[in-house]
């Protein structure tokens, strides 16, 4: 469960921008999430993840104390390039204490399937971004965790390994509270139960005719 | 065309011909009368007193002297520095108090530090030993501290995320961090700590080391072992420089990307 109550957030230094958040998500939950360039999508997956802290209000995330699955937007900067990529998906395990034999299966099956088990004992900087990105979907959905966040997960992709990426993301959604960022109206394919927006600094819930819309002229737009 | 990387044998091809051209012009300034003998002596006069040099064993003794304080100045001074950086940088009030001596400790010249550091613990090897790694410890401290503010908001963003203990988030995060920091400010503290290690021979007069070769060879005017004596500490530098850009490779490879 996440539940933003009266938060707010400002978005520049000079406190100018700001965002107000309320809403409330269950376990189970497909969420896409919306907005222009610097609206401050980031800025509420951050908030989520205990990243940033609000101004006023609260951020709720239940159960509490849990890690939180976060595949940030630049996936160079989000693998540590000192690990090997293997040992990259299993970190979030090994830091709740919770990495198994079954746990690290799991990340191998994953890599096998998109084509990158060979690579596992490489280093990120070896790795094209598209498989970059590819190893953080893998990291976020392998994480122990309830709430999983993921901003922007399928720029990098071509469409075959975009469809697989999508289909491997839902088999693990299904019992998560899930929050997804895009501004590609295609991924609005996905079963998404849940629309916000972020519009005139405040979020927004929509349905899905909306959402296509918004991100179709949005797409229009550039 | 600058970046091209050569192969070994082109490049060792190259670093021999740099040295018959160096040799050539020796010669040539001294069959031009250019420079007259008493103050640049042949090559083979200065190899030849390399050669007798090489033959003792104090020299041999010196060597090993100014080596043994070198080596222990670089990695006292590593880790020491190091880990003072790491530790104090990680609280921003501690380290915004202790940075300007920090910064004002590294951008004395070096070798200043010699005679401050032996008029606080006297004449001999404790001094030489602390001027080095007080050189090295500072540079440490410096990059350590960087490393520190440098460590990818990125990375700690997931730290939390994952909610990483503190203990964890040095280990995981800003550890490995650090050291790719510490590597690279290796490199230039390894000929540092050479520098201040035989100006420390020189200055503060001890009994052993490379730089008391050099100073009796100019209290005698023995210019043939002065240049031997030079060479040799010219060489120990380049050995230095070239062992930690391996050590850098084969340890942090992944810092380069």
């Amino acid at each position: 469960m996440i539940e933003f109550h009266d938060t707010t957030i400002s978005l520049s230094h000079d406190g100018r921008r700001r965002l107000s958040i309320g809403f409330r998500l269950s376990k189970g939950d497909l969420t896409v999430l919306l907005g222009a360039n610097g609206s401050g999508k980031t800025t509420i997956l951050d908030l989520i993840a205990g990243a940033r802290k609000p101004d006023t209000g609260t951020v709720t995330t239940e159960p509490a104390g849990l890690p939180v699955a976060y595949a940030v937007q630049d996936s160079s900067s989000g693998l540590l390039p000192w690990r090997t990529i293997l040992s990259n998906i299993l970190l979030p395990s090994v830091v709740a204490n919770r990495c198994s034999e079954q746990n690290r299966s799991e990340a191998l099956r994953l890599l096998e399937q998109f084509g990158l088990a060979e690579r596992r004992q490489d280093f990120p900087y070896q790795l094209s971004e598209g498989e970059k990105q590819i190893v953080n979907l893998i990291r976020a959905v392998c994480t122990p965790a309830e709430i999983l966040l993921l901003d922007e997960p399928f720029s990098s992709l071509n469409s075959r390994t975009r469809a697989l990426a999508k289909e491997k993301l839902l088999q693990f959604a299904s019992n998560r509270t899930t929050i997804l960022v895009t501004h590609d109206p295609t991924d609005l394919e996905m079963p998404f139960n849940r629309f916000l927006r972020i519009a005139d600094s405040s979020v927004e819930e929509v349905d899905s005719k909306e959402a296509t819309s918004f991100l179709r002229n949005a797409v229009s737009e550039t | 065309m600058p970046s091209q990387k050569l192969k070994p044998a082109t490049r060792a091809l190259c670093i021999a011909a740099g040295i018959c051209a160096l040799i050539a012009a020796w010669y040539l300034a001294l069959s031009l009368r250019w420079v007259s003998t008493l103050l640049l002596p042949p090559p083979p006069d200065v190899a030849r007193s390399l050669a007798r040099m090489a033959q003792t064993a104090s020299f041999w003794h010196d060597v090993g002297s100014t080596v043994g304080t070198w080596l222990a100045g670089v990695i006292v001074g590593t880790a020491v520095g190091g880990a003072f950086g790491f530790l104090l940088a990680l609280n921003p009030y501690i380290w915004a108090a202790v940075e300007p001596w920090v910064e004002f400790l590294r951008s004395l010249p070096s070798v200043v530090l010699v005679p401050l550091v032996s008029v606080l613990l006297g004449v001999g090897a404790n001094s030489r030993f602390a001027c080095a790694a007080l050189v090295v410890a500072v540079l440490m401290m410096a990059s350590a501290a960087t490393a520190i503010r440098a460590t990818r908001s990125s990375h700690l963003r997931l730290a939390i995320a994952w909610r990483a203990s503190f203990l964890r988030t040095l280990v995981s995060f800003y550890f490995p961090a650090t050291l790719s920091h510490l590597a690279v400010a290796l490199r230039a503290a390894i000929p540092l700590a050479l520098i201040v290690t035989v100006a420390a021979d020189m200055l503060i007069a001890t009994d052993a080391g490379l730089g008391r070769i050099l100073m009796d060879a100019l209290a005698v005017f023995d210019t043939k072992k002065l240049y031997a004596g030079v060479i040799v500490v010219g060489v120990l530098g380049y050995l230095a420089a070239g062992l930690s850009a391996i050590l850098e490779r084969k340890t942090i490879h992944w810092s380069g990307s």
